[in-house]
Order: C-alpha cells, then structure tokens, then sequence
C-alpha cells in the first residue's frame, strides 16, 4: 500500500479530532481517574446519542448547502404529540410513529418552503423554531406528559449486553448515513446539489426533491431523538431539546463540515458529537462552572471554522504585514483637460502553468481612442486587470505621464476607470447614490449633502447628454442605460483613462449610437479610452488605432487610418488555423435534429435549422442574436413559444430536461463555473453525475464500476492531472471542461450541444478539445456548436448557420470566408429595433 | 398605459407595511373593539417600544445581508450587567455608560471576526451568543434584581401628553435611526454594502471598517434597548430579552419590508413592522389566549408574512422585467 503522507494525515479533518479527542480523555482522566471509567463513558456515550442522531441528518442538510434551526423544536413538538397519542390510545405503536411523523411533518413544511418556495433556510427554520416550540407548549399546556410503557422507554434507558440501546440506535443510523452519502445516488445528489445546485441541475439531479428530502429527515430524526429523549426522562416535555440545534451545527462544524456546502463527512460528525460530549462531562467532572462550558463550546466552533478554511487566515496575516509603501499615481489633474498618457512597458503576468502576458508595451494618450483586439484567452482581461491595479504584473513597467506608478490595489490606480462587462454599481441604489457612493459629500455637521449630490448628479447627466432620471433606482435601470451611469460616475471621479471591455455586446441599436456619442464627448473632454472589442465595424468607425495581443503577447500597434480588417484578423489569428482548429472527414447520415421557426418569446424571434448524424455544424453571430438560445430551447432548459423541434424525426414537446436527455440530447454549457461542474467534487464523482441516474442497483452504486469508468473517461479525454480524487475546481480552464464534456460523453449522448466549448481555454487545450469533438462526429453523434470565435466556427463545422437579431439569416457552407460570415451577422434587418427591448 | 400602472403598484408594494398594520387593526377591531381602546393602543405603541429599537439594529445588520444572533441575549446581559453595577454602587450614568462600552465592543468583535477572518455572520454571532448566555448567568449571580432608579422610572413609567415617556424616547430613536441611514455617509455604505458587496468594494468603500462599525451599530441598538427595558420593568432577571425578542425583532424588520439578502429596508418599515408584532400579541392576549400559545401564533404569522414577503419579491422582480 501507499504510505500516507504525514502532511496529508493531518489534513484529514477525522484524524485531527481523533487527537483532539485523545488528549481531551487524557487531560481529564489525569485531573480525576474517576473519568476513566467503563461507566463514565457508557454515559457520555448515552447523552451524546440524541446529539449524533440530530447531528448526522443535520451535516447532510449542512452539506445540502442549507441549515436547520428548528430541530430543537421539532424534537420537543414530536414528543408532544407521541405523549398525547400515548394518553389517548395507550399503543406503543401508534406513539412511536406519531413521533416520527409528526417530526416529518416539520422537516416537510421546512423542505417545502425552502425547496420550493426558494425561502432562505436560516429563516423558515427560524420561524418554524417558534413556531414548533409554541405548537408543543399550547398542545401540552406547557407540562409534561408522563409516559410508562416499557415498549416506548425501552430504546431511551434500556441497555443491551453493555452498551445502552440509544447508543447502538445512534451506530446503526451513522452506518446508514454513511452508506447512503458514500454508495448511493441520492447521496451524490446531496453533495452534487450543495456543491453547486445549477450545475446539479443542468446534470438531470431533481434539485428541488433533494432539498426537501434532507429536511423531511432531519425531522423524521428529531422525531426518533423524541422517543429517545422521552425514554431517559420518564416524560415528554414541552421544553426537551431546548439548545439541541446548536449543538448538532457545532458537532457537525467541529466535525468539518463546511456550511458553504458541498462538503462533510459523517464520520466527521460523528467525532465531532463525542468530543462534544466528553468536553462537556469533563468540565463537569471537574466542577467547571456551567458558563466556562459555554465559553470553551463558543471558542470551539470559531476554531473548528477557522481550521476549515486555512486561506482567510493566511490573509488576515498576510494584510497585517506592513505594506511596502505605495507609489501612487500623480494626483489626477483636477482639470481633466489637461494632458495625460499612459504607458505600459513589458508588461509580464504569470499564472501557475500559464504566462498569460508577455511583453505588452503600449502607449495611449489624452483624446484618442485605442482598439484592444485579440482573440478570447488572448491576455486581454488580464491586461486590464493588470492596469486598474486588480492584478499586479510580474514584469515590466506601468508609466503614468513620464512616472512609474506601482498599483497595491484598485484603490491606487487614481484616473484609472474600468467600464466592466459585469456592471460594478448596486442596483437598490439611485442613480444619484451610485454616482457618489464612496466618495460622498458631506456638509458643515458631517451630514451626506444630498442637495448637492443631487446637483450635481444632474449637471454630469447634462453635461453628457444622457437622459436618465438621476431619482431612479439603478435596477429599474436597462443594461445600456447603467452602463451609461457607469461612465458619468467615471467622469465625476476624474478619471481620464477608461477602459471599456466589450461594453456594446448587451446594447440595442439605440444605446450603442448613444455610447458612440458619449465616446466623442469624452474624448473632447481630453479622456483616453482603451476600447476592447471584437466587432471590426466598430474598431474602425470609433477607433483612432488598434493594438493586437495573442497568446498573451503584444504583436502589433497600427492607426486605423493605415491598415486593413485583413491585417488585423491575421494578427490576432497569426497561426494556421488548421493547427488548432482541425477538420475530420465524416459521412453525414439521418437528421438528427430538425428545428422549424422556433421562438421564445424574448431575444429568439425565429430560427430554423438541420443538423444529421456525422455533422457540426455551428451557430454564428453577434453576443445577443440568440445562439445559446436555440441550444437551451434544444435541451429542454427553456420551453419553446412557438415553433416545431423534432429529434430523429420525433417532435419534442420542449421544456423538459429529461426528455431531452432520453432522446439522446446533452448540453454542454456556456459558463462551466455555473452550469458545468460541481467544484467541490473530486474528478471522478464529476465524471460520473449524469452517469448514474441510469446505472445503479436500487439506488446503490458500484464503486468499481465508477472508477472504472472514470479512468476510461480521464484516459480517453486525456485530462491532467489523470488523478480521479482531485477536486474539480483545482483543474485548469481546459481540463475543466474536459470533465464537463466528458460526464456527458459516458450518458453515450447521439446530439451534443455546445456552447462556446473552448472559452478561456489555452491554445493547446482549444486543440485537444477540438480532436475529442472531430471524433465524436466520427463516431456518428450530431453536434450543434455556438462560438464567437471565428476561426473556430470556419475550421471545425461542415455548416454554418448565421443568427442576426433573434434570427437565422442565411447558412454557408464549409469554406466560406469570414467575410461572409460577417457580412449576414451584421447585415442590418429591415425594423431594426428588433434588438433588445426598447428603453423604459 | 402599463408603465404608469407599474408605478401605482410599486407605491403600493412600498407602502405595504402601512397597509398590513391598517388592514390587521381593523380586523381586530371588528373582532372585539377592545383592541382599538385608547389604554389598549397606548399598550400596543408602548409594548412595541423595545421590539422597535432592536428591530432598528436588526435592520442596519440585515441591509448588509448579515445577522447578529447575539442581540437578543445580548439584551439580557447588558441589563443584568448595568443592574449589578448599580446594585453594587455604580451610579445611574456610570453604569450606562460601562454597559454601552461593553456591548459597542461586544459589537466590534463580532464585526472584526466577520470582516477579518471572514467566518460567516450567522456561526461568528452564535458562538458570541452562546457566550453571552454564559456570562449573563456569571454576571446575575444574585438573581432577580429591583432597580429603584427615579431617572428611569421617568423614562419607562412616567406619562407626558397622557402617554408613557419611554414612546417619545423611543420615537427620538427612531428619528435619529433614520437620520443615520439616509443623511449619513455610513447609511448610503451600508446600503450599499448589502446591495452588491463587490460593487461596494470597486466604489473605495472600506468593506472590513464598514462591516465593523454596522456590527458595533447593532451593539449600540443593543444597548438601547436594555436601557428601555430595564427602564420599563425595574425587574431584571437573566430571562429578559433572549431569542424571542430577537425573533420578534427579526420579523418587525422583515414585516416592515426588509430584505433579508440585504440593500432593501427602511427605518420607518422597520418601526411600523414593531407595531404590527406587538398589535399581534396584544390582540391576542384580549382575545383571551392562552398565554403558552401566544409563541405559536406568532411563528405562524411570521411565516405567513415571509411567504407573504417572498410572493412580493416576485412580483417586484415581474415589475424589474416588465420595465426593462
């Protein structure tokens, strides 16, 4: 075997405890040797059954991403009314399930409002903690219910051999517990959903069951913790589990099970109830104060915390060290007239495995415009990043009007504004407080001068020409218009240099001549604007020059006056697109998907499309034509409004995921960070999500058979590192999506949809990826692609078809130029309007 | 045509608390007029009077999208700590002042460990209240104890213009909550904070400072509202405050039209929330209820009012769509 690393021992949470707990026994059994008993231990075990029981159907809330408050109550209600029934009937049956029902009953109302009313889980439960808790004092007039069955009381205070039967009743559920999160589907589904819940949705996993499941067992629990609890005390009492819901988060946080979701163990939890328990009986054996306890159970869960998440600690000292001193950037003239440049000067930036810049070196000045073009992964974000301080480059020189400047933070980089693709404003906000937010005015008492922040707010709008209602809130807002709010707060900051990353791709045809207006008047107004952009329209009709990156290194400077769209696309393509892009003959057999005038009563206004057997063929056009649309609408993720989708022939009713998914149909999504992966899952346990809906016994997997497949699949894909126990989110942009294609590849899929397949992946991995997808169509699978990326839509896809404006405008066949591709995605249409909705 | 429709009903969903409190006081009204009695409704504004005040730091926290679980125990043990001072010859305004230094740092702490070592608010805030219910019961060693102080009886008993004191104290409060939030450069950070807090962090604010100084501002609440509780009730025991008035505090803010993700809520909802908290077990109580089921009813009604608040915060949603 293996030897284990010492270092990777003491990661293990378990093992940690386990020391933990050692020392605890051994402090304690030193000051009193009474504590080292036989029956000392039998105790603590007894007390901390009902704690576990709770504890382990709390950490698969927990790792369900959710929490439960109210088990306290729930218990205290479910014994209530097992009391009650016990009076009425007398049955120790009847009394056993009332408690267990009863206790479901709660965790279902919790389940349901959270699951599927979409209610935050720490108020539901909070609200039903007073809720049970009040339901279980008016039920018993706030006494107790005496009960005296043996049959009830037997599992609460009887034993059997030497150990107490709660205690065999808590190991038999932690064995249950731990079979059902390790071997089965369902527990894959709970770490799958609270790992990531669009992703564990876009897998097939029914999300909103899963949620409401955990909570109805932790209830169902609560009820058992009743019949126990009922056996030790002789009665059922209003007041019984009063504090237990802290208890059971403590055991399972000690235990380390992180509440942001996604991961736990049951054995965690399981150590983490009895080290609980002990430290509890000891400071009790040693006469401690009822209070010391509390303190020693508070620090215990902020170290249990802490120890879960190394890396905030790690910054906290980090940002305590003493900073070197920041140069900063010359006061940004107050008169934004005046002169000013910036230049870059080899700039490096280095990413573990990745140099994503290098050599970058520029110049822009006061009043003109420069187009940044690259390809996608061509170094221009971190570029950006690298100039408004997010980043700090590993090479090279920043130059600010003749000085070099040094950026610690954003903060730092005066004069310097990001228009960003994300919006940065807060959208409950006015247009008025978003513009001063930060920077407020204040008056003689220390007062906010709303008068003036109102004033002037209009006079900036003014000033720009832009007719938005500074009263207004910033969400009421559309997209153009608060990126219009964006530059006019960039204005009255006094920022001279704007970087603006692909701000037209969200506008309609209006906003974007108004964005072109406000560009002329920042320019007169002796601002310099880096504009990135991939439309070659506008980097010739707004641009003064245009600066050209690929692979991270700068590869050309050119007036726009003085060259070519042609030059240009081949600086930024530079290779032979053969290369990275390659073209795999196939036979092309039956259709496979047929789509006729599909809408979905948004942005898609009407597409019609083909796709058979041994084909890709790819959706071209702008950001916003409706591409990802047609795939969604495809795989069953939206319904269709109008029109006909038939698969192999059949027509497909729409909307339904898992239809789709018998038909032979998967989707592979545009944002794998959202809808691609669980991050906090290993390779291997990614690889299979889908897999194992259809391939289980009863519920139950095979281990052998995942691993198996998971190495084929690792094997075949050829991700790095070929390690299936490493957590996704540990992987490179490529290897990622290697992992999301390929936990659709083992469904054997017939129809792929691909969305933007290689986004902000490297060049090598863009080739790999491409290989797999050549083969595929080998194999006779349909793929449907959609890609901004031209080079790649010109290489890879036997057909094109082009969408404009919610519509499909033309196809072309392979070997078309992207000339022509060009030429029908930005052919206006007759109403031009159609884009976007018209602005409020 | 609809854009003015949707404005009409955004003036609605915005006044909304005001028409709940209307709505409820006239049902109860018709129920047994008892309830709309002048000493009753005196008793529902003054009753509301502490909820109010907590409520009040629950927002700030809220609108950050955070939680202080601490507060309501945290009232316990600022009133059993000021009591014990003066029981042990502290005077009046030393033991004030000693309580308020205490809980404003009580306050930071949380704020530090929530922006500094960035653990949750919901876990740093339990274990400071599992802490807090330690030291409460440290501190009331003694037990019950009467506080015979003329200042506070004029706070908490005594009547101006025919109504208790502690309503006009309450009410500067509130004003001086809502001058905090809107007139202030803290209020517009801390809306801001909860609205988008990587939005916050590109508009310069200083995010660690801010979550502390809101933290602290929830210590601050925290202690007025022991003052107004020990000022009405000159009885203090270990057992007032506590999670039911957290509870009740939480749904005054949420019933008031607070936003539990944060960014949304105001002051005068928050207050107006209070009163519908209190006008609820006031009516109760005059209907005759039995005292052990009062709790009941009032998480039924809090979870009424959250389905209540989620089926707005659609319809809010529908209303952001249909304007775009």
């Amino acid at each position: 075997m293996a030897r284990v690393p010492m270092s990777d021992l003491l990661r293990r949470n378990e093992f940690v405890l386990i020391i933990v707990l050692a020392v605890a026994v051994a402090i304690f059994s030193f000051v009193d040797p009474r504590f080292l008993t036989a029956s000392n231990f039998v105790s603590i075990a007894q007390q901390s059954a009902v704690i576990a029981l709770v504890a382990f159907a709390m950490t698969a809330v927990i790792i369900a991403r959710g929490i439960d408050i109210s088990v306290g109550s729930t218990l205290a209600f479910a014994g209530v009314a097992a009391g009650l029934v016990y009076t009425a009937t007398g049955s120790a049956a009847a009394t056993v399930a009332t408690a267990i029902v009863s206790g479901g009953a709660i965790g279902l109302l919790n389940g349901l409002l959270i699951g599927l009313a979409g209610i935050s889980p720490f108020i539901v439960t909070l609200a039903t903690m007073a809720f049970g808790r009040g339901l279980s004092l008016s039920l018993s007039s706030a006494s107790s219910i005496a009960i005296s069955d043996p049959v009830i009381l037997y599992a609460g205070r009887e034993t059997f051999g030497l150990l107490p039967v709660s205690v065999i009743i808590a190991a038999i559920v932690l064995g249950l517990w731990w079979f059902v999160l390790q071997r089965t589907v369902y527990g894959r589904w709970v770490y799958a959903v609270g790992g990531n819940a669009e992703a564990a949705r876009a897998s097939l996993v029914p999300v909103s069951l899963v949620r409401i499941s955990v909570y109805l067992i932790v209830g169902a629990t609560a009820g058992l913790g009743a019949i126990l609890t009922i056996g030790r005390l002789g009665s059922a009492q209003p007041l019984a589990g009063t504090g237990l819901e802290f208890t059971a988060i403590t055991a399972a946080i000690v235990g380390g099970t992180k509440l942001s979701g996604g991961q736990g163990s049951i054995w965690g939890t399981a150590i983490g109830a009895i080290l609980l328990g002990v430290i509890n009986t000891g400071l009790s054996f040693l006469q401690v104060p009822q209070i010391y306890i509390y303190y020693v159970t508070g620090a215990l869960i902020l170290v249990a915390v802490l120890a879960s998440q190394p890396e905030s600690v790690a910054a906290l000292l980090k940002s305590m060290r003493p900073k070197a001193p920041a140069v900063a950037a010359p006061e940004a003239a107050a008169a934004v007239s005046a002169a000013h440049s910036i230049t870059l000067s080899g700039i490096g930036k280095v990413f573990p495995g990745v140099k994503a810049l290098d050599g970058v070196s520029f110049t822009v000045s006061s009043g003109e415009v420069v187009a940044l073009a690259g390809e996608n992964g061509a170094g221009k974000s971190t570029l950006v990043k690298c100039i408004s301080g997010v980043y700090r480059p590993d090479e090279g020189r920043i130059i600010i009007d003749g000085e070099a400047v040094d950026f610690q933070s954003p903060n730092d980089a005066k004069g310097i504004s990001v228009i960003h693709q994300h919006f940065s404003l807060s959208p409950d906000l006015t247009v008025t407080e978003n513009l001063f937010v930060g920077r407020e005015p204040r008056n003689a008492f220390g007062f906010l001068d709303r008068s003036r922040m109102r004033r002037e707010a209009q006079a900036i709008m003014d000033e720009l020409s832009l007719d938005i209602d500074v009263d207004a809130e910033v969400r009421t807002l559309s997209v153009g218009r608060q990126q219009m709010v964006e530059i006019a707060r960039a204005v009255l900051a006094d920022a001279w240099f704007m970087v603006m990353d692909e701000p037209t791709s969200a506008l309609s045809n209006r906003e974007r001549d108004q964005l072109y207006g406000l560009m002329e008047k920042l320019k007169a107004r002796g601002a310099a604007i880096l504009y990135i952009s991939h439309k070659m329209e506008e980097i010739f009709n707004q641009c003064d020059r245009v600066v050209v990156l690929r692979d991270g290194k700068f590869v050309g400077d050119r007036r726009i006056a003085e060259t070519t769209e042609a030059e240009i696309v081949s600086m930024m393509v530079g290779r032979d697109v053969g290369d990275i892009f390659p073209y795999l003959e196939a036979e092309a057999g039956e259709k496979a998907i047929e789509v006729e005038a599909i809408a979905n009563g948004k942005l898609l206004k009407s597409a019609s499309l083909s796709v058979r057997t041994g084909e890709i063929v790819a959706l071209a056009g702008l950001m916003g034509s409706g591409r990802s649309e047609v795939l969604r609408l495809i795989a069953g993720l939206e319904k269709p409004e109008s029109g006909e989708i038939r698969i192999f022939g059949e027509r497909q009713a729409g909307g339904d995921i898992k239809a789709a998914n018998r038909a032979g149909i998967v989707y592979i999504p545009e944002d794998r960070h959202l809808e691609g992966f669980v991050g906090t899952m290993s390779i291997r346990d990614n690889l299979s999500l889908a897999w194992i809906r259809g391939n289980n016994r009863l519920g139950i997997l095979s281990p052998r058979r995942i691993a198996s497949l998971a190495r084929e699949l690792i094997g075949s894909l050829g991700v790095r590192p070929a390690q299936p126990e490493k957590m996704t989110i540990q992987l490179s942009g490529g290897n990622q999506q290697k992992v999301v294609i390929g936990k659709w590849l083992a469904t054997k899929p017939k129809v792929i949809l691909l969305d933007e397949p290689t986004r902000g992946v490297d060049v090598g991995a863009k080739s790999e990826l491409h290989h797999l997808i050549a083969r595929l169509k080998q194999q006779g699978a349909a793929i449907l692609m959609v890609s901004s990326e031209l080079p790649e839509v010109l290489g890879v896809a036997d057909r094109i078809v082009v969408m404009q404006a919610g519509h499909t405008v033309g196809e072309l066949q392979r070997g078309a130029s992207e000339h022509d591709v060009m030429a029908l995605a930005f052919a206006e249409r007759r109403k031009p309007s159609t884009v976007g909705a018209a602005v409020s | 045509m609809t854009a003015a429709r949707n404005r009409l009903l955004q003036h609605v969903l915005a006044l909304s608390p005001l028409i709940l409190l209307a709505v409820l006081t006239a049902v109860f009204a018709l129920v047994d007029p008892r309830v709309v009695s002048t000493q009753s409704l005196l008793n529902i504004v003054s009753q509301a009077t502490p909820i109010a005040v907590l409520a009040l730091g629950a927002l700030i926290v809220l609108l950050t999208g955070g939680i202080d679980l601490s507060a309501g125990v945290g009232v316990a043990f600022c009133a059993v700590l000021v009591a014990s001072l003066i029981d042990a010859g502290t005077g009046l305004s030393g033991a004030l002042a000693i309580g308020l230094a205490v809980m404003l740092l009580i306050g930071m702490a949380n704020g530090a460990v929530i922006a500094l070592l960035k653990i949750p608010p919901f876990v740093t805030t339990l274990a400071t209240m599992v802490a807090l219910q330690g030291a409460t019961l440290a501190v009331a060693s003694k037990g019950v104890l009467m506080l015979k102080e003329p200042w506070l009886r004029l706070i908490g008993v005594e009547r101006s213009f025919g109504a208790p004191n502690v309503i006009f104290a309450t009410a500067l409060i509130a004003i001086a909550a809502g001058v905090l939030m809107r007139r202030t450069r803290f209020g517009l950070r801390t809306y801001a904070l909860g609205s988008d807090p990587a939005a916050a962090e590109l508009a310069g604010i200083p995010v660690k400072r801010q979550t502390i100084l809101v933290y602290a501002a929830s210590g601050l609440f925290v202690f007025l509202t022991a003052f107004i509780m020990i000022s009405r009730v000159p009885v203090v025991t270990p057992n007032i405050g506590g999670t039911p008035l957290l509870l009740d505090a939480i749904a005054a803010a949420v019933l008031g039209g607070t936003s539990i993700f944060g960014g949304r809520g105001t002051v005068w909802g928050t207050v107006v929330g209070a009163l519908i908290v209190s006008l609820l077990t006031t009516a109760l109580r005059i209907f005759g209820t039995d005292p052990s089921s009062l709790e009941l009813y009032k998480g039924a009604i809090i979870m009424a009012a959250l389905m209540a608040d989620s089926a707005m915060a659609y319809a809010k949603a529908r209303l952001v769509a249909a304007a775009r």
